[in-house]
């Protein structure tokens, strides 16, 4: 399996497991995002040397992974674009941060805690917008901005764009098969096809994209999607957002 | 009224060089679809199939000419309303099924024409029901097999009740038991339908009458038994008999 295949097939693996059956998944779409979003608010609100708070924050996605039963290492490969960048962006701290907060030899200085505090950041919020993403359909998702009064305008675009992509990824697999069937031997694209390649790709995604705007269309779209089945609002919400919420204070402020 | 009625249709896709003329796809097409008929439209590639339909539906704008749906004339301020007259199954399944399940897909249309809930869920099952679906309601679309999507993307046109079916080479790569499943189908649904099928045994199965399409004009229009089995007119048309007439 190559990697736009497995990307296409990591899409569909991460909207078929938001789909099962579990608590977390049954939770009110609303509920999730209200928790994701007042974690990541507390969670990027501590100071760069409050390494001590910050690691008392992993307790929401580590427990989540645990309470929900979601395997943590699809986390590792689906979200590697974005943890690599994350893990070098406080790289060069401990180089321009030599200012020392611990005695002893070596002395720990204050890069090496603010490197390793925005390393933690990074890695746990990333963990709570993947296990919003695995346990959330976007349909979900789209109905819960909804509610919270985002634009359609916005919400149809964010849509689109989840659905074009995984047209995009099935366009360029096609593509990317058709040319290495032919350039056997050849580890990757030939720079001189890039060119000709990025344009069939543009042309039929957007070709493609067409055709399914206008089958929407047919079918009565006029910019908003509509709602489907919702989720009810329970107890078990009302108790999940209490806990976020206070224990995120508490870490916080106490 | 007819649910489909073409008068002196013509259509050109415009120029794609500066001095050229545009190309002509469809000249003085006329023809009439009454209630519950079947009819087949047939042609070679590039006689203009699959450019009538997308003119039917209002997905291109006619040069000269008139379509009249259930009465209803297609013009840009009457789209809204004839769409929901007709139902257009595209070549491509794929097209057409753009949600995550069977279920989202199939109720999108009522829920768009402002359902309620327990109204897209009879219509759901009713599509599906009339497609031999039932089941499969909840599965996600890229795990079906491509004769489950056809019939899942007819499914999708059948949940608000059309008095017009056009359907775009239905029968394409579908294995032998599939597309006689989805002739099964077609045959089993009351609204009119107007099949553009390069698939003649197809059309001789699924519509009592037929169009040919040849160079953009109508070569001919009649029974599909009489059409289907003049070798000269089909051969003069880019087509072949179909393989149960020369077989015997």
């Amino acid at each position: 399996m190559d990697r736009i295949d497995r990307a296409v097939s990591d899409f569909h693996s991460m909207e078929e497991e938001a789909r099962g059956k579990g608590w977390l998944q049954d939770l009110n779409p609303l509920t999730k995002l209200f928790c994701t979003v007042f974690y990541l608010v507390i969670l990027l609100s501590f100071h760069k040397y409050d390494l001590s708070g910050v690691l008392l924050m992993g307790a929401y996605p580590v427990l989540l992974f645990t309470l929900g039963r979601i395997p943590v290492r699809p986390m590792w490969r689906r979200m590697a674009l974005i943890l690599i960048p994350i893990c070098l962006v406080g790289i060069a701290n401990p180089f321009f941060d030599r200012t020392p907060v611990s005695a002893g030899t070596p002395a720990i200085t204050g890069g090496m805690v603010s490197m390793v505090t925005l390393l933690l950041k990074g890695l746990f919020a990333v963990s709570a917008a993947y296990l919003l993403m695995v346990t959330t359909t976007m349909e979900d998702l789209c109905r819960a901005l909804r509610k919270l009064h985002v634009p359609a305008v916005l919400v149809t675009v964010i849509m689109l764009v989840h659905r074009y992509l995984i047209v995009f990824l099935q366009a360029a697999d096609k593509l990317t098969d058709a040319y290495r069937l032919r350039a056997p031997g050849r580890k990757g694209i030939h720079f001189r096809q890039w060119g000709s390649l990025a344009g069939m790709l543009l042309l039929r995604s957007v070709d493609r994209a067409d055709a399914v705007y206008q089958s929407m269309t047919l079918r009565g779209f006029h910019g908003e999607f509509p709602s489907g089945r919702e989720k009810p609002f329970t107890r078990t919400d009302l108790a999940f957002i209490s806990i976020t919420v206070i224990a995120s204070i508490i870490i916080r402020y106490l | 009224m007819k649910p489909l009625e073409i008068d002196n249709l013509h259509f050109a896709y415009p120029a794609t060089r500066r001095g050229e003329a545009p190309h002509a796809v469809l000249t003085g097409i006329s023809f009439s679809i009454g209630e519950s008929e079947s009819v087949g439209l047939v042609g070679a590639n590039g006689a203009g199939k699959s450019t009538l339909l997308k003119l039917i539906c209002g997905l291109l704008e006619p040069v000269k000419g008139s379509i009249h749906v259930s009465g209803t004339e297609v013009r840009k301020d009457t789209l809204a309303q004839i769409r929901r007259e007709l139902g257009y199954v595209f070549q491509d399944a794929d097209n057409q099924l753009f949600t995550s399940t069977v279920r989202d897909d199939v109720a999108f249309a009522p829920r768009n024409y402002g359902y309620s809930r327990e109204e897209t869920e009879e219509a759901v099952d009713r599509a599906l029901r009339a497609v031999r679906l039932e089941g499969l309601e909840d599965r996600p679309i890229y795990r079906l097999s491509g004769g489950e999507k056809k019939l899942a993307s007819i499914a999708t046109v059948l949940s608000v009740q059309n008095r017009l079916l056009l359907l775009d080479e239905p029968s394409i790569a579908l294995d032998p038991r599939n597309r006689r499943n989805l002739i099964d189908v077609i045959n089993s649904l009351s609204c009119a339908k107007l099949i553009a099928s390069h698939d003649l045994d197809f059309i001789y199965d699924t519509c009592p009458k037929t169009i040919l399409l040849s160079e953009g004009r109508i070569a001919c229009m009649g029974e599909t038994r009489d059409i289907l089995r003049d070798r000269s007119l089909l051969e003069a048309g880019g087509l072949e008999l179909p393989l149960s007439f020369s077989r015997a």
